[in-house]
């Protein structure tokens, strides 16, 4: 089934959030507050719909409690706190995703019920950071940010039936398929992203996720080797 | 038109000195050491002439009474005042370019055809380099050679013009003289208050006490006992005798208290107007002295994520804030930062943090593109060779970012909306992806720099224990400007200028590096 995310907002946030989100493939519904943004959006050829910040009734209509994913992307951070709060008291079990761009607002979006806060501002200050001090790994990861490069990081996750299910990471010939293998959330040991510069012996079980990264038609040989 | 002999020789001489590139290296070489204070060898000069000043004053003070050695003299009086000669030759030699106005008589005559009036020309250029004898600082300068001159014993009293020279070469007592400049009118008018009061005092106290007062002999000694008593000395070697003379130093008690407490506010209200500036001026002359330094222009949020972040690159203080807002500067100072509030995209501001012997790296992060783009072209202009990064707010100024002469652009907008995206669709790859962005010790990613001296160079990558290490090659770039190598095979031979791109813990990584002896950046 499609996954179907609403987000609220269309001004410099929302836009940027909204041209990534049309590339992937999911039901997109946006919301709107001002006939500016509804202009916009709509040129941009977005399904878009206008809402009542102060209206639950009218946040509701939006059909925050079927998507699987709520962005909160207003502009201004005093709407986008107020708009989380609303959404955590209509829809107790929403997934809700905001933007933040000071730490402080990081924290009170966490506190009025956001499940992830993505701070712009934190990112671009790590990232203008290794541009100082290490320049030529910064321009290899912007790479990934800004797809100037045909590798990309990609994840899988080991079913049931797939070849490499028991087998041990060292066991498994990556180079053969010209991807790296990253890490893994190995369930055996917990939910958490274990990097493979760790050290640890992993056993590849159903369900648990490898992170590839590579060219994805070799990422997806490497898929169908194993599902195969 | 037939040029004489003199004139060609003339010519020839100041075209040789304009056209020569060696004698203007040589002279600027001497206007950086003696002239420019944001060079850092010039504090070096000044250090060693403050030594020679007061070493060679407290010889002749000691000389006085007591006898010294020869070589103590000789450096005291020949060594010490040939240095100030020599130092007073080369501000003399730097105070203009004759050479210059030649070259320009020169050069009108030639276009319109007639003889060049080099004489006219050179008493000009001459007269206008001796009006640098007449200047105070050229004047003390000169006197304080003179103590030298051996056979005229009351030349010493001209060691003095030594301490005056301190002046020149201390920065705490030129701020003060800008200071006490600065309110110079306040000053002069007080001044000119104090000298009324005490011919007033003088002349009352000589009125009424001359003949009953003893101690007062002359107008002078009403005039001094006035002086003493205005400015709160009083000696008590004068005083008055009388009911009227008295009430006379009831009042003049008054006014010396009160001039005295009003020239005190003067001065330390100045300081402290002064102050902020004073501060300001250290800081960009003490971050012109370093070899490697930061300008970030604006303090927003991005600058505040950056800063936090970069505790470490900062902890040195080689850095500096530039904002024209005096609210946010205010808030940077409060938040414990180097900063100054200023507008960067100002050719005069940028220019006093730019300098052509330091390797600058200059953030242009405030809230406004255009601003930044203002920004960058400006650094650029000043120097080429300053490294500047941008953050562009809006994704299609990318190109004019880079067209203005930005070397690496940002875009948080960008950025954020990726990560925000790949956390919808690739939640691991989010997590694994802002932990290698944030370099924590297990996911550090890192270059490693391939050096003649590496012990790497030649060796394939199979032979290099990588997987050892627990480190994983992600590409390789074959030097600063060559292409990435993604994910290079096991057989790859690693040759030097190569740039390999490995994540790892920073302990392995460290450790990898210090034994193959690889380079960073």
């Amino acid at each position: 089934m499609m996954e179907k995310i609403v987000v609220f907002g269309y001004g410099n946030f929302g836009r940027s959030i909204c041209t990534k989100l049309k590339e992937i493939d999911c039901y997109l519904k946006v919301k709107v507050a001002t006939q500016a943004n509804f202009d916009v959006a709509k040129a941009d050829g977005m399904d878009v719909e206008f809402f009542n910040l102060y209206d639950d009734k009218s946040i509701e209509e939006a059909g925050i409690k079927s998507a699987s994913k709520v962005i909160c992307a207003m502009d201004d951070n005093h709407e986008n706190l107020f708009l989380a709060l609303s959404i955590r008291e209509i829809c107790e079990n929403a997934y809700i995703m905001a933007l933040s761009n000071s730490i402080n607002v990081t924290g009170k979006l966490k506190m009025a019920g956001a499940n992830r806060v993505i701070d712009m501002y934190n990112l671009s200050g790590l990232m203008i950071k290794n541009i100082l001090t290490k320049p030529v790994a910064s321009e290899f990861l912007q790479g990934f940010i800004n797809h100037s490069h045909s590798y990309i990081f990609k994840e899988y996750q080991v079913s049931y039936t797939s070849k490499i299910k028991d087998k041990m990471v060292d066991e498994i010939n990556f180079e053969k398929f010209d991807i790296i293998f990253v890490g893994m959330v190995d369930l055996e040991k917990g939910k958490h992203f274990i990097f493979y510069t760790s050290g640890q012996e992993h056993k590849m079980d159903t369900n648990d996720t490898l992170i590839l990264v590579g060219e994805e038609e070799n990422i997806d040989k490497f898929i169908e080797y194993c599902e195969g | 038109m037939q040029e004489s002999r003199e004139n060609t020789f003339i010519t020839w001489l100041f075209l040789y000195l304009a056209r020569s590139t060696k004698y203007k290296d040589f002279k600027n070489f001497f206007r950086k050491l003696f002239k420019d204070t944001n060079n850092k060898y010039k504090q070096y000069i000044d250090y060693f002439l403050i030594f020679l000043i007061i070493s060679s004053v407290s010889i002749f003070i000691y000389e006085v009474k007591h006898p010294i050695n020869k070589w103590l003299e000789y450096y005291a009086v020949y060594f010490t005042s040939t240095v100030f000669l020599i130092e007073y030759l080369i501000n003399f030699w730097l105070y203009n370019n004759i050479h210059e106005e030649v070259l320009k008589e020169y050069n009108q005559a030639k276009v319109i055809k007639i003889q060049p009036q080099y004489f006219k020309v050179l008493s000009k250029a001459f007269l206008y380099k001796l009006s640098y004898i007449l200047t105070p600082v050229a004047i003390i300068d000169l006197l304080a050679i003179l103590p030298a001159y051996r056979p005229l014993r009351v030349l010493r009293i001209l060691v003095l013009f030594r301490f005056l020279k301190l002046l020149k070469h201390s920065k705490n007592l030129n701020q003060f003289i800008d200071v006490i400049n600065d309110r110079r009118f306040e000053l002069l008018t007080l001044f000119g208050v104090f000298l009324f009061v005490v011919f007033v005092g003088g002349l009352a106290i000589y009125i009424l006490e001359e003949t009953q007062n003893k101690n007062i002999n002359s107008f002078f000694d009403a005039i001094y006992w006035s002086f003493i008593t205005v400015t709160t000395v009083g000696y008590g070697d004068i005083s008055p005798v009388t009911t009227a003379g008295r009430v006379v130093s009831f009042i003049i008690i008054l006014l010396g208290i009160t001039m005295v407490s009003f020239a005190t506010s003067v001065i330390v209200s100045a300081f402290s107007e002064k102050l902020d500036e004073i501060k300001e001026d250290r800081v960009t002359k003490d971050l012109n002295k370093n070899s490697e330094f930061l300008i970030i222009c604006g303090y927003g949020q991005l600058t505040k994520m950056f800063l936090k972040n970069s505790l470490d690159l900062i902890a040195n203080n080689r850095y500096v804030i530039l904002d024209k807002s005096e609210e946010a500067t205010e808030q940077a100072k409060q938040d414990g930062y180097q900063a100054i509030c200023d507008d960067a995209s100002r050719f005069d501001v940028l220019k006093k943090f730019i300098n052509q012997e330091s390797k600058i790296t200059l953030l242009a992060l405030t809230g406004s593109d255009i601003e930044n783009i203002y920004i960058t072209l400006n650094a650029k202009s000043i120097k080429r060779k300053v490294r500047v990064i941008a953050a562009a707010r809006d994704a299609k100024l990318y190109k004019k970012y880079i067209r203005a002469g930005a070397d690496r652009v940002t875009l948080p907008n960008e950025i954020a909306s990726s990560v925000l995206s790949s956390a919808i669709t690739n939640p691991t790859v989010h997590k694994a992806f802002n932990a290698i962005l944030s370099s924590k010790n297990i996911s550090n990613i890192e270059e490693l720099y391939i050096n003649k001296n590496s012990k790497i160079v030649g060796k394939n990558i199979y032979n290099c224990s990588f997987k050892q290490h627990n480190l994983i090659i992600f590409a390789i770039k074959k030097g600063f400007k060559g292409e990435f190598i993604f994910n290079p095979k096991q057989d790859y031979v690693l040759e030097e200028n190569d740039i390999i791109i490995v994540l790892g813990h920073k302990v392995a990584i460290n450790y990898f590096r210090n034994i193959y002896k690889l380079g960073s950046y």
